[in-house]
């Protein structure tokens, strides 16, 4: 019992001393960058596309501008490394850079009659599941679209908020720093979308379209 | 008896408990939404936490909450496969190395280039330019409003001042930076003395038109002191006569004072039909 507890402080102690050597190497990293080194930069890009592009995803609901929102972004960030102050949270700076590009694409795409609910009607979104032909994957693919619409139904700084909280895992402090809001605006906009969530997935439920979990 | 006793006071009860647990669960019902995710406050959630321990209602909303928000994170991202996440990661990096190759490209035209002095530079070139391009056009001479006298299309004439008597000296002949509309060449002067004759109208078509302003002050000069007063009131106090003509030459006008004498023929209209 004694060596297991033991061993169980090591593990943490190991994790802890990774994770800060892990928060180091990114600052060297960003140091780099900033300095003009284009391997850090393209480091930099590596390590954060993923998250970038999902979120992109996620708030514009469509792959091609997801990519578009990502590759804007870290142009953006590559032309405003100047002022980024490296004591600042990246993660946080990176993830304000994006949602104001989505913001832009989507204002953009609006003006083109672009909505997400449009893509959703159309059957664009219905992408996730299409490699996979089981029935499973197909029940799937139609409650990732309908999870979609939902969001969609959201006004532009609801999705936001409530994407970066539920779904990104921010807590609500980072949501609105990054919104650039108050802590108190955000919670307010968190709230509005829960009950607009909840009221969409319940005519669903009684649809039968959606199971229930 | 004893139940019936104990009824009114039961129901009293019962609808005092209903009464603050409904608005305790309006209070709540605003909390959950926020409490299905953790983030109330530790205070607020607490206080809320022991509200849905008694409240079935509320207990029920906050597992419904608790599951949409569940239903919610489903939502995963679609696989971005890696061939599609290279080429972005290439694309920005193409797009860098553009945006460097210019700033290389400019530094070699000018050694020491900077993107701020150079759009400072270029700002103060372009009022410099705008403020050239605009005395340019500007006319040499602005005619000064005070002096300017207005025609009305009525016939009477008025001094942009507003100022009616002021009316002996006008500017002789400044050159307006926009042509007037064209006017029947027809003016009565309302001078002191001066009895206005109405002439028939001679317009002048297609042809610069110099504003009618004429100088009529010498004619009206007071004498000079030391004269004799009494001949000189005589003749500033004369009724005259001003008839003017408009030649074809727009700059030529023909003005004509007159003494009026009751039995001059010249300003009597003539009556002989012979």
């Amino acid at each position: 019992m004694e060596i297991a507890l033991m061993a169980e402080k090591i593990e943490g102690q190991d994790e802890s001393r990774d994770r800060e050597g892990a928060v180091a190497a990114a600052a060297r990293l960003i140091i780099r960058a900033k300095a003009g080194d284009m391997t850090a930069f393209d480091q930099i890009i590596t390590n954060h596309q993923r998250r970038v592009i999902s979120l992109a995803w996620r708030l514009l609901g469509n792959r091609e501008d997801a990519r578009d929102a990502a590759q804007e972004t870290f142009l953006r960030v590559y032309k405003s490394f100047g002022r980024f102050d490296p004591a600042q949270d990246f993660n946080g700076w990176l993830y304000r850079i994006a949602v104001n590009v989505c913001r832009d694409l989507a204002r953009k795409r609006r003006g083109d009659h672009f909505s997400l609910e449009a893509e959703v009607e159309s059957g664009a979104i219905a992408e996730l599941a299409s490699p996979y032909n089981t029935e499973s994957a197909a029940m799937l693919a139609q409650e990732q679209a309908i999870l979609m619409r939902a969001l969609a139904t959201l006004p532009e700084k609801e999705r936001a908020a409530i994407v970066l909280r539920d779904l990104e895992g921010l807590d609500t402090e980072e949501v609105a720093r990054i919104l650039g809001s108050s802590p108190t605006t955000v919670r307010s906009q968190i709230s509005a979308a829960r009950v607009k969530i909840k009221a969409f997935r319940e005519r669903f439920l009684k649809r039968g379209i959606v199971p229930r979990a | 008896m004893g139940a019936g006793g104990e009824y009114p006071p039961l129901r009293a009860q019962y609808g005092t408990n209903r009464e603050a647990l409904n608005m305790r669960c309006t209070h709540a019902e605003k909390l959950i939404p926020l409490f299905a995710g953790d983030d109330l406050p530790a205070r607020e959630a607490d206080a809320l936490r022991r509200h849905i321990k008694s409240c079935g209602n509320c207990r029920r909303l906050a597992a419904e909450f608790e599951e949409s928000r569940d239903w919610l994170r489903r939502l995963a991202a679609p696989q971005f496969d890696e061939a599609m996440l290279e080429g972005m990661r290439d694309s920005v990096l193409r797009d860098i190395g553009r945006i460097e190759n210019r700033a290389q490209w400019l530094q070699w035209i000018v050694p020491g280039w900077d993107l701020r002095f150079t759009a400072t530079v270029a700002v103060l070139l372009l009022i410099l330019f705008a403020t050239y391009a605009y005395r340019g056009r500007k006319p040499q001479t602005i005619p000064d409003k005070e002096n300017v006298v207005k025609i009305n299309p009525g016939g009477g004439q008025k001094h942009s001042t507003g100022d009616a008597q002021r009316n002996d000296e006008v500017n002789p002949s400044p050159v307006p930076a926009q042509r007037p509309p064209l006017k029947p060449a027809r003016r009565i002067n309302e001078n002191r003395g001066v009895k206005p004759v109405q002439l028939p109208d001679i317009a002048v078509v297609n042809a610069p038109i110099v504003p009618p302003i004429i100088n009529i002050g010498p004619v009206f000069e007071p004498p000079p002191l030391g004269a004799d007063l009494a001949m000189d009131d005589a003749i500033f106090n004369r009724e005259m006569t001003r008839i003017e003509f408009q030649t074809a030459d727009p700059n030529i006008r023909i003005i004509w004072l007159a003494p009026k004498d009751p039995d001059s023929s010249l300003t009597k209209p003539n009556t002989n039909t012979r």
